[in-house]
């Protein structure tokens, strides 16, 4: 049985394969204003590398914020259920997830089946979210690559308000004029973010194993800073960023056309 | 005088004082007014909107600061207002002092202009009343939808242009979802817009517990004959207890009671930001929940936003982890 899963998130789209629940191919690429048509677009590219051809899927399911446009899938199913499903299939140990994308966060506590038990969700605003490092590293002159080995190489780190993007990069800009270092300055804003990440798993609690998922989970320097505050390892799965296409697909592998 | 309105903001207001003066009591769902109304905009939304006026004469509770406050202004513009001091209790003593402030209700509605009430008036409205109450029963009985309970109840509350328009804009929302029961609890939604979201997200809403439902037009046991103050006042505190009461164990009974009889399988609790009775009451629904093994979701948002699109999202997530 071949099943996909498309995660149509506010910054990339993503689309998942599975031959027999056996991962066979992936697509990522910037959603754009389109949403159809980079859904369309994941979902052909994803088979292109699985080699599968389209009639020869069995059940496609759409996930992620724009889950609903996305007309050739036969369910939606929200994300936080899918990265419950996907994230427990690629690390079985995971009882609390946090899932950073580029518009929310969130975090799921989930059972021994993969099961959503708890969830809270930040959508109101781009704090403690990809967009709010894309923001800052633009800010700052450097990259997402970048930001991530100057956090680590700081020996400190300056205060940054967690609650707001717009304050945030106001502050930012301040410190810059300031003549602060840039290292000290990216340090600060990951452990703004992390505030952020702690706050929000203070509100359903944290269980372990913890692991995050998301684009932000390749930012090594946000991954440790949150293990340190937690004082447990936080484990990232495989391509952090298809965790969640990857739950839609297993859960297409569970539902009928 | 007989067909003006007179708003009150708490479902604790006994509406037969004012009939009984001659007034039509109103529960005032005002037009929201975003970041305007006068209070600062760390006071909840509903507060804020209240605070902005109609122009008609309004009675307050002393349910809460945003309440408080809002009298205040309001007191300080002249307009014409009433604050009730609303006991948390209803034990004897809160029974008889509240009962004293009703009579000082029926003085300052008298001074309004309207007719001195007496033992005979306010029979004559409590009979009315009871049989408004009785219709509305009778008309939500009838209705299959959550949604459309919500909007009779709404409906049977007030009418203004706000209101007219919200019930045409969200009745006609998708629905009816048939998934699993869910009891609706928190602040009031001055539309059934959020209700409808509820609906479309495939939960059923198996119970609504907001004080413009079933809080509101509970009838109060006002029992035979005794001085009809002293009867509306126990009455009145005896009603289903709603967050900002005192009496902790009274209102975990009702929220027991609630899910024995709904049957609900979680719980989906709406509140307004900055509203003091909701934190109070959300610590209650969390340790009622955990105690019972039902999922609680928790939603905030501003008086009279319908429910946005993060909402709907919550809602089947929520959902979904019912029937998994």
């Amino acid at each position: 049985m071949i099943t996909v899963g498309v995660d149509i998130g506010s910054v990339t789209t993503k689309a998942v394969v599975l031959v027999d629940g056996e991962w066979r191919g992936a697509s990522l690429l910037a959603t754009g204003a389109d949403n159809r048509g980079s859904a369309e677009a994941a979902l052909v590219r994803a088979l292109a590398e699985a080699g599968v051809k389209r009639e020869e899927v069995a059940v496609i399911v759409a996930t992620g914020y724009g889950r609903i446009n996305a007309p050739f899938a036969h369910r939606q199913v929200t994300e936080i259920t899918c990265h419950g499903k996907g994230c427990h299939a690629l690390l079985p140990q995971t009882r609390t997830i946090v899932d950073v994308g580029g518009q929310d966060s969130k975090v799921i506590r989930v059972d021994d089946r993969g099961r959503v038990v708890d969830f809270v969700m930040n959508d109101k605003c781009a704090a403690g979210t990809g967009r709010f490092l894309e923001v800052m590293a633009r800010a700052l002159e450097t990259d997402l690559a970048g930001m991530a080995a100057l956090a680590r190489r700081a020996g400190t780190s300056v205060p940054i308000s967690s609650t707001c993007t717009v304050f945030a990069e106001s502050e930012v800009v301040s410190y810059v004029a300031q003549g602060r270092p840039k290292e000290e300055i990216i340090r600060g804003l990951h452990e703004a973010i992390v505030d952020r990440l702690e706050a929000m798993l203070g509100r359903v609690g944290v269980e372990p194993a913890v692991a995050m998922t998301g684009g932000v989970a390749l930012n090594r320097a946000i991954v440790e800073e949150l293990s340190r505050r937690l004082g447990m390892e936080v484990h990232v799965p495989p391509h952090p960023q298809l965790v969640g296409a990857f739950g839609a697909a297993l859960i297409a592998c569970t539902a009928t056309a | 005088m007989g067909s003006a309105f007179v708003d009150l903001t708490c479902s604790y207001v006994p509406v037969e004082i004012i009939r009984a003066a001659g007034f039509t009591p109103r529960r005032w769902l005002p037009t929201p007014v975003g970041a305007g109304g006068g209070l600062p905009q760390s006071l909840c939304s509903y507060a804020r909107a209240c605070a902005a006026g109609s122009g008609t004469a309004a009675v307050f509770t002393t349910c809460c600061d945003g309440m408080r406050r809002c009298y205040d202004l309001r007191a300080t513009r002249g307009d014409r207002v009433f604050i009730l001091d609303l006991p948390r209790t209803a034990h004897d003593a809160a029974v008889t002092y509240f009962a004293r402030e009703l009579q000082r209700l029926g003085d300052w509605l008298a001074g309004l202009g309207g007719q001195a009430v007496t033992p005979k008036s306010l029979a004559a409205a409590v009979d009315m009343e009871s049989g408004r109450r009785q219709h509305l029963l009778r008309r939500t009985t009838g209705a299959a939808r959550a949604v459309e309970r919500y909007g009779v109840y709404l409906e049977s509350l007030a009418t203004s242009p706000y209101q007219a328009t919200a019930y045409g804009t969200d009745a006609a929302a998708p629905g009816p979802g048939e998934g699993p029961p869910v009891l609706v609890t928190g602040t009031c939604p001055p539309d059934p817009g959020f209700v409808a979201a509820v609906e479309e997200s495939g939960l059923r809403p198996a119970g609504l517990d907001f004080c413009t439902v079933i809080r509101g037009f509970a009838e109060p046991p006002l029992g035979e004959g005794g001085d009809p103050w002293l009867a509306l006042a126990r009455g009145y505190l005896a009603k289903p207890p709603c967050p900002r009461t005192a009496d902790r164990a009274r209102r975990r009974a009702y929220l027991e009671q609630l899910l024995d009889q709904t049957g609900a399988r979680g719980v989906v609790a709406y509140g307004f930001k900055f509203c003091d009775h909701t934190a109070y009451d959300l610590g209650l629904w969390r340790t009622v929940c955990r105690h019972r093994g039902l999922p609680l979701l928790y939603l905030e948002g501003e008086y009279g936003a319908h429910a946005p699109g993060q909402f709907l999202t919550r809602l089947h997530a929520f959902r979904e982890a019912l029937e998994a």
